[in-house]
């Protein structure tokens, strides 16, 4: 082959390529507008109403406070009512000025009402589509995602991003960790069941209200962040960030930090009528609030002592609580499968509510900070 | 040491390591115990075993590859579309134990890779076309010639259709599926015309590019929950087997050894280079299936068809949000060699069959390959390709090169005989 003849495939070829960009349609940034927040509530008579945040990134004012200031960008916000999920975004792209791109979405919300009603349903359609990435916050918002969406908020103009933030920073301390992953993992997984955060707005603040508890695709009650959100998480999951206070007596409390904890199961007669579950936790803080004191050793004897009982008296609670409601978003089912040969979903559930779960936590403080 | 230049000075000759074996063996038990095993020497054991009357193949050493390249050729060619799926199928059958009927296969694969080594010896290092032609005569050979060509071909096509289907699905759903094929049997064209060192080349590179890919396995160990593993051996040994032949498609691709085998270097070296890529693959597979294992639950494994690809999805890197449209366009490279070596090895088998030179046919093959790609439409009607290439290489591997090698051996001592 001649060099010539080379020459002219390769020219071939390239026009090819020229030709192919030219048949695909793209998305320039400028002339979309980019989904960080959906929500979803119930509107009565079987409809639901969708309300969509995009940043607006054309009409952003430059700062002229220098290099350091992030130039802060309006918001906007849209809402439609329609019978189903998919409907609510094709009708939202009506009213927009751009189209809609669900690419970078950030958050999902939906309303508690509807959240009773079953979600799988519009969840489903951000599972199945390939541009959703899986580091997204699904959420229960008790009272309207409008209003919670419609909204300037102080700490940060842009909604999506705050309620992000919001939930990422909690997952790190004392919320257990979750995302549409690890949603669809609990709800498909065989003897877990999946939980959710339940946001709600308080003026210009949003705040999480607890942990959302779902069995069959439907939300059916809450377990207060205060009380049970510690405690849950270092059942769930090795976890070291996250503080608890405690009342030694009755004007004297004291805060412990996490700095590392793990957790254990152990299983016994897995299929029994009666199975057996061990909880072991192993807890290391460090005490960061207390009033001084005389004698530290002997303080941080009964500190511990106060936790340990404390915890497992919580703990307990907390899985009385699952029992009762029938619900395991700690997963027992899934620990208790990993200890029985041929183990069984159906006849576990049935077992669920008479299982004996023992909690135990070994605390372990190392030390008071800097002072004594 | 002293002992053996002694003997090798009496008797005259150098003697071969399984000679020295012999006499260690008798010195440490003396000569008048027998031996259970006598390590015979080359000489003896090529005396002993049937080889056919073929001449052995000439190809000029300017296109041969050295043998440590096997390695690559053999590696390349198994990581194909399989791997961004296979965990779902195997879990199918076998649960969370499925890890173990990736190794059954490995060492299944292992074995068949001895035999084919052993059938091509035994044709004088011929090709398979040749020794199909020396067993089954002119006609009934060139059929199965055919059958087996014919076998590598829909294997190319089910890998470049499976990748662009994936494409569509990921990436770009308004793309037409003959324009990136056609984009990327351009491609190959450029590589094939270069000849097989090309072809090995891309190979090695393919390597090198995804191999980086395999790091990602990092990121979902974050949310592991290693638990999902036990218990242990909570199936039972059938449904293990029948996911490891569900395996299979993903180890498919080293039989092609048996057409480019005449292009290797001093070959007898190639063997341990061969079999230590089928132990790479293996193990490269169990990683990637037991992290996929505990990363998704059972039932929603079962729901997600690109398994690897999903995982990438929770990749965080500060530059890029969403890793898997990066990796989709990266596993190019490692697709590009499947192809390559494939449409190489049927245009080479044409020429070995009917004296057609490869730059003749290699345009009707790609053109053919373009056409055929366009026909498949759907995700169900390549579901069933892959299906029924799946269940044809098993076909392949498990039942025709064992028949192949007994056969071959009937045939060669019955002929000696006569």
């Amino acid at each position: 082959m001649t060099k010539n003849k080379k020459w002219i495939k390769g020219l071939f070829i390239l026009l090819l390529c020229m030709n192919l960009t030219g048949c695909l349609p793209t998305d320039v940034v400028d002339d979309i507008f980019t989904v960080q927040a959906i929500g979803f509530e119930d509107a009565g008579d079987h409809k639901i109403l969708g309300t969509v945040v995009a940043p607006i990134y054309a009409q952003t004012q430059s700062t002229n406070q220098g290099t350091g200031a992030q130039s802060q960008g309006t918001t906007d916000t849209f809402s439609a009512v329609s019978h189903s999920d998919k409907e609510v975004i094709e009708k939202l792209q009506t009213e927009s000025q751009q189209q809609l791109k669900l690419g970078k979405l950030t958050v999902i919300l939906i309303n508690d009402t509807l959240a009773k009603k079953g979600i799988e349903k519009y969840l489903d359609y951000f599972n199945r589509d390939p541009h959703i990435g899986r580091n997204v916050f699904v959420a229960i918002v008790d009272g309207s995602t409008r209003r919670l969406l419609d909204n300037q908020y102080a700490s940060n103009p842009d909604v999506s991003r705050y309620l992000f933030d919001l939930i990422q920073q909690n997952i790190k301390r004392n919320f257990p960790v979750t995302n549409l992953h690890e949603y669809f993992y609990d709800y498909y997984g065989k003897g877990i069941n999946a939980f959710l955060p339940v946001l709600k707005k308080h003026g210009d603040h949003i705040e999480i209200e607890g942990i959302g508890l779902i069995k069959h695709n439907r939300y059916i009650g809450l377990l207060p962040f205060n009380k049970y959100a510690f405690i849950f998480k270092i059942l769930n999951e090795p976890c070291d960030q996250g503080t608890y206070a405690i009342k030694l007596s009755r004007h004297n409390f004291v805060t412990v930090k996490n700095i590392g904890s793990k957790v254990k199961y152990k299983v016994r007669n897995g299929k029994s009528a009666k199975p057996e579950i061990f909880i072991n936790v192993n807890l290391n803080g460090i005490i960061t609030e207390a009033s001084v004191q005389n004698n530290p050793q002997k303080y941080i004897k009964a500190v511990s002592k106060v936790l340990k009982k404390d915890l497992e008296n919580k703990g307990k609670n907390l899985t009385e609580i699952l029992q009762k409601r029938g619900v395991d978003p700690l997963g027992l089912g899934d620990q208790v499968r990993s200890y029985t040969r041929n183990w069984n979903e159906h006849q576990w559930y049935q077992h669920y509510p008479d299982a004996k779960i023992n909690v135990n936590v070994k605390v372990n403080i190392t030390q008071t900070g800097i002072t004594e | 040491m002293n002992d053996h230049s002694l003997v090798s000075a009496t008797r005259g000759f150098q003697p071969d390591k399984n000679q020295q074996k012999n006499i260690l063996w008798q010195k440490r038990f003396g000569k008048g115990l027998p031996l259970i095993y006598t390590f015979h020497t080359d000489k003896e054991r090529n005396l002993m075993m049937p080889t056919s009357t073929l001449t052995k193949p000439k190809i000029s050493e300017n296109s041969q590859v050295s043998p440590f390249l096997v390695f690559f050729l053999m590696t390349s060619m198994q990581f194909g579309v399989g791997i961004l799926g296979y965990a779902r199928y195997i879990t199918h059958f076998a649960g969370y134990d499925a890890w173990i009927s990736i190794l059954l296969s490995g060492v299944s694969t292992n074995i068949i890779l001895y035999l084919i080594y052993k059938i091509i010896e035994r044709g004088n290092k011929n090709d398979m076309i040749a020794i199909h032609k020396e067993l089954f005569g002119k006609w009934l050979g060139g059929l199965l010639n055919l059958i087996v060509l014919s076998y590598f071909f829909s294997y190319v096509v089910t890998i470049l259709r499976s990748y662009i289907e994936i494409v569509q699905i990921w990436l770009f759903p308004q793309f037409p599926t003959w324009e990136l094929s056609l984009l990327i049997l351009l491609l190959v064209y450029t590589f094939v015309v270069g000849g097989f060192r090309t072809v090995t080349g891309m190979c090695f590179l393919s390597l090198v590019y995804g191999g980086f890919l395999l790091l990602l396995v990092y990121f979902p160990l974050e949310y592991a929950h290693f638990s999902n593993l036990l218990p242990l051996f909570n199936h039972s040994v059938p449904s293990l087997l029948r996911a490891s032949k569900q395996m299979l498609l993903s180890f498919l691709g080293f039989e092609l050894i048996f057409i480019y085998y005449p292009f290797i270097k001093n070959p007898d070296q190639s063997k341990k280079w061969a079999h230590a890529a089928l132990m790479y693959t293996t193990f490269i597979y169990v990683i990637l299936a037991i992290v996929i294992f505990i990363y998704f639950s059972e039932r929603q494994l079962s729901h997600t068809i690109w398994s690897t690809l999903a995982m990438w999805k929770i990749v965080k890197l500060p530059i890029i949000e969403r890793f898997e449209y990066f990796g989709l366009a990266i596993w190019l490279f490692v697709i590009l060699p499947n192809i390559c070596l494939g449409v190489w090895t049927v245009t080479r088998g044409l020429k070995q069959q009917f004296s057609i030179r490869q730059i003749i046919t290699l345009p009707f093959i790609l053109t053919a390959i373009l056409i055929i790609t366009c026909l498949f439409k759907n995700r169900i009607v390549i579901d069933k390709l892959n299906t029924a290439v799946s269940m044809t290489g098993t076909t392949f591997i498990y039942f025709y090169i064992p028949i192949l090698f007994i056969y071959q051996w009937l045939f060669l001592k019955v002929k000696k005989n006569d």
